[in-house]
C-alpha cells in the first residue's frame, strides 16, 4: 500500500538551527558552538534531532490536514549537518478505518537516512475532484484521477499522488481570481 | 566515575504557556510558511481557537527552569546523545494553552563491554491541560562512559 510524497526543509542554515535551538532552549552546545563541536570530533555544529520530528510532523499534516497525528515514533540515525536539506518521505502502511500508519523517513543531501519511524494518524480525510469554491473541475489533477483536497483557504491544494501545489502554480493553473494572501499578526 | 541515573527520579515538575514565538520559531526553522501555522486570524477562520502548536513542538528540557536535570539524569553532552523520540497525542494543543508537566527517569538500560558502558536512559514527561492528559513524550539518551559505571 504506497502512497509516498515528499516534502523538503530546504537549507538548514546555521541561523535556522539556531533558531529552533533558542525555541526549543535546546541546552546541547552541538547546535550551537562550534568550538565545542570541535572539541567532541564533530566537523561542525549539527541541527537538533526535533527539526527532523517537526518536518515529518509538518509534512504529515499538510499532506492529511484532516487527519490528527497520535503518534510519532522516530529514531535519529546521523548528524543533519549545517546546510544540508532534509527530505521527508511517507508510506502508507496500514489504514484501518480513520487510523493510518505510515513510515515516514527523512534523508539528508547524500541520500543517507537521518532519521526514521512510524507515524499513526487519525481522522477522516476530505477528499473531493472539485474545486470547493466551486469555481469549476479539478484544475490540478487535469482529470488524472489524483484525489484532491483543499487546503482550506483555496491557496494551497494537497493532490493525492501529485504532491502540494503552492497558491501561485494552483492559480497558474486555475482561472480563479487571485486570493489575497492573509497578513500575519500579532507579531 | 560517573553514578548511574535511578529511574523515577523526578527531574521537574512545571507550568508553561505555549506561546506563539515557540511555534513561529519552529516552523520558520524547518521551512513552514502556511498562514493557520502562522496567523491567529487564519487558524480561527479553519475553525482552530488558535494556532495549533506542532507535536514536535513540545519537547521537554524546553520547560525546565535550569539545566540541573542533565546531571540527574546523567547526560553529558560531550558523550550523550538523543537517539529516540516518541510522542502520543490526546488531543490537539495550541498556543495559548497552559500545560502541566511531569518529566522523570522513566528506564535506564546499561550495557557494558571491557572497552565501554553505553547506559540508555529514557526521559518520560507527561503534558496535561485543565487536568486532562493532553501529550506523552519520550526522549531517549545514549551515554558513552569509557569508565567503568558505580
Amino acid at each position: 500500500m504506497s502512497d509516498d510524497c515528499e516534502f523538503s526543509t530546504g537549507a538548514l542554515t546555521k541561523e535556522r538551527i539556531a533558531q529552533f535551538s533558542v525555541a526549543m532552549q535546546d541546552p546541547n552546545p552541538v547546535h550551537l558552538d562550534p568550538s565545542f563541536c570541535a572539541s567532541i570530533g564533530l566537523p561542525g555544529i549539527i541541527a537538533p534531532g526535533g527539526i527532523g520530528v517537526v518536518a515529518i510532523a509538518h509534512a504529515i499534516g499538510l499532506r492529511y490536514e484532516a487527519r490528527t497525528i497520535r503518534e510519532l515514533d522516530i529514531s535519529f540515525r546521523s548528524p543533519v549537518h549545517v546546510g544540508e536539506s532534509l527530505r521527508c518521505r511517507f508510506e502508507v502502511i496500514d489504514e484501518k478505518g480513520p487510523t493510518m500508519t505510515l513510515t515516514a523517513h527523512t534523508t539528508g543531501d547524500d541520500g543517507r537516512t537521518c532519521a526514521d519511524g512510524t507515524v499513526t494518524v487519525e481522522g477522516e480525510m476530505e477528499e473531493q475532484h472539485e474545486d470547493l469554491r466551486g469555481a469549476g473541475a479539478c484544475v490540478p489533477c487535469q482529470g488524472r484521477g489524483a484525489r484532491v483536497r483543499n487546503h482550506r483557504r483555496c491557496d494551497v491544494a494537497v493532490v493525492r499522488g501529485h504532491g502540494r501545489l503552492g497558491r501561485d502554480e494552483w492559480q497558474s493553473r486555475s482561472e480563479r481570481p487571485a486570493v489575497s494572501q492573509p497578513t500575519p499578526s500579532g507579531r | 566515575m560517573t553514578a548511574t541515573p535511578v529511574v523515577g527520579t523526578v527531574l521537574a515538575e512545571f507550568d508553561a504557556v505555549l506561546d506563539r514565538a515557540r511555534v513561529w520559531r519552529v516552523d520558520w526553522a524547518v521551512g513552514l510558511d502556511v498562514p493557520e501555522y502562522q496567523d491567529p486570524e487564519v487558524a480561527r477562520s479553519a475553525g482552530h481557537p488558535d494556532i495549533p502548536v506542532p507535536p514536535g513542538a513540545l519537547v521537554f528540557f524546553s520547560f525546565l527552569p535550569d539545566d540541573s536535570w542533565l546531571e540527574r539524569a546523567g547526560i553529558c553532552f560531550d558523550r550523550s546523545l538523543a537517539v529516540r523520540r516518541q510522542i502520543r497525542n490526546h488531543r490537539q494543543l495550541y498556543v495559548g494553552d497552559v500545560v502541566h508537566g511531569l518529566s522523570l527517569i522513566d528506564t535506564v538500560e546499561v550495557r557494558s563491554s571491557t572497552k565501554a558502558t553505553i547506559v540508555t536512559t529514557v526521559i518520560a514527561t507527561r503534558y496535561s491541560v485543565d487536568g486532562e492528559l493532553a501529550a506523552e513524550e519520550s526522549v531517549t539518551y545514549s551515554t558513552h562512559h569509557p569508565e567503568e559505571m558505580r
